[in-house]
């Protein structure tokens, strides 16, 4: 009978059910792609932290070398936009970071 | 008499170690302007370039205060170096010492391993860990930082308190040997290059993971699994009350 099968159903699992799939189907899209999001932050975040600690070497050589403040700190700035870049666009740098895998 | 890097050292002088970890950074003596004075060995007045390393009158290097100035060309006394007496018995053992003219290979294994070895410990010490070097490589970039956002303007200081944190961040960071600052190709710098991505991964995921909790991810996918049950739940039971009224077709 059928409401027999739909209460044994909902005794059940209920992500399996037709019912649970279609509220799953529903809400965790959505979630999914807010989680995914957060995850890319969370990438970037931590590419532009490195690109811009490893970038600490460039502007203190280039002071040591005798260039001035403002050429060092622009050098530097270019470097460090430009490792973050590469790292973000190339994806390099990412493989630590299993969210991210589709 | 000018203070040595031994004066400082653990086992020559527990108290002073621990004091100097909370101090004022300290860094190997140098010239900060070509300067001219009076050699007392040779007896004639003498050039010394900018950088060149000041001697004790024992001939030594010797360390000073950074007092505020850039980090640029100074070598700050790492804590890590302070630990046994440079060219005791003990310092033959000491594996985190690099302030020596090379570093062999069994201690450069045991210090690479001593640096990831919080990394696999689990738990809060990894994340602990991580925070901190995270914490000291920021300070480090203190200065550069306000560089990049001053100088711009037309700004060419360096403010000193940003150059002292730099310097506590310098203070906790191993160095290498002489040989090894001079040879990349170098065992000492692979072992080095090896705990440097290894602690940097551990770091890159501390703030890759911290971001996350910020912005609650476990909490948006607990919400929406919440909710679709409540859906579940809702649509179920409408379909029951329509099969108990009839409604439902057989």
């Amino acid at each position: 009978m059928r409401i027999l099968d739909i209460v044994k159903k909902g005794g059940g699992n209920w992500t399996n059910d037709s019912f649970g799939k279609a509220a799953l189907a529903k809400f965790m899209p959505a979630a999914e792609a807010l989680v995914h999001r957060n995850s890319r932050l969370g990438a970037d975040a931590a590419l532009a932290y490195m690109a811009l600690v490893s970038n600490y070497d460039v502007y203190n050589t280039m002071l040591e070398r005798g260039a001035t403040h403002k050429d060092a700190s622009i050098v530097s700035l270019m470097s460090t936009v430009g490792m973050y870049g590469v790292d973000k666009y190339l994806h390099l740098g990412e493989m630590f970071f299993d969210d991210l895998e589709d | 008499m000018d203070e040595t890097p031994n004066d400082r050292a653990l086992a020559n002088n527990p108290l002073k170690w621990i004091k100097n970890l909370f101090e004022e950074p300290l860094v190997l003596a140098t010239y900060d302007k070509d300067t001219e004075e009076f050699d007392p060995f040779s007896g004639q007045m003498v050039t010394h370039k900018k950088g060149e390393y000041k001697l004790n009158s024992d001939g030594t290097y010797y360390t000073e205060k950074l007092n505020g100035r850039s980090l640029a060309g100074k070598q700050v006394v790492s804590n890590t170096d302070l630990l046994t007496i440079d060219g005791s018995t003990l310092n033959k053992y000491d594996f985190f010492d690099s302030d020596s003219l090379d570093k062999s290979v069994v201690s450069t294994i045991l210090k690479t391993a001593a640096t990831v070895t919080p990394l696999f410990l689990g738990g809060p010490v990894s994340q602990i860990y991580s925070g901190l070097l995270i914490a000291r490589e920021l300070s480090k970039t203190l200065p550069m930082l306000y560089g990049m956002t001053t100088s711009l303007f037309g700004n060419e200081s360096e403010p000193e308190f940003l150059n002292t944190l730099a310097g506590y961040g310098e203070k906790f960071t191993g160095g290498v040997s002489e040989y090894g600052s001079q040879h990349t190709f170098s065992f000492e710098q692979f072992g080095k290059l090896l705990g440097d991505v290894a602690t940097q991964w551990g770091q890159q995921r501390l703030i890759a993971n911290t971001v996350s909790k910020l912005r609650n991810s476990n909490g948006i996918m607990e919400r929406a699994y919440a909710n679709a049950k409540i859906e579940h739940d809702t649509q179920l039971a409408k379909a029951l009350n329509a099969a108990k009224s009839g409604q439902m077709p057989e």
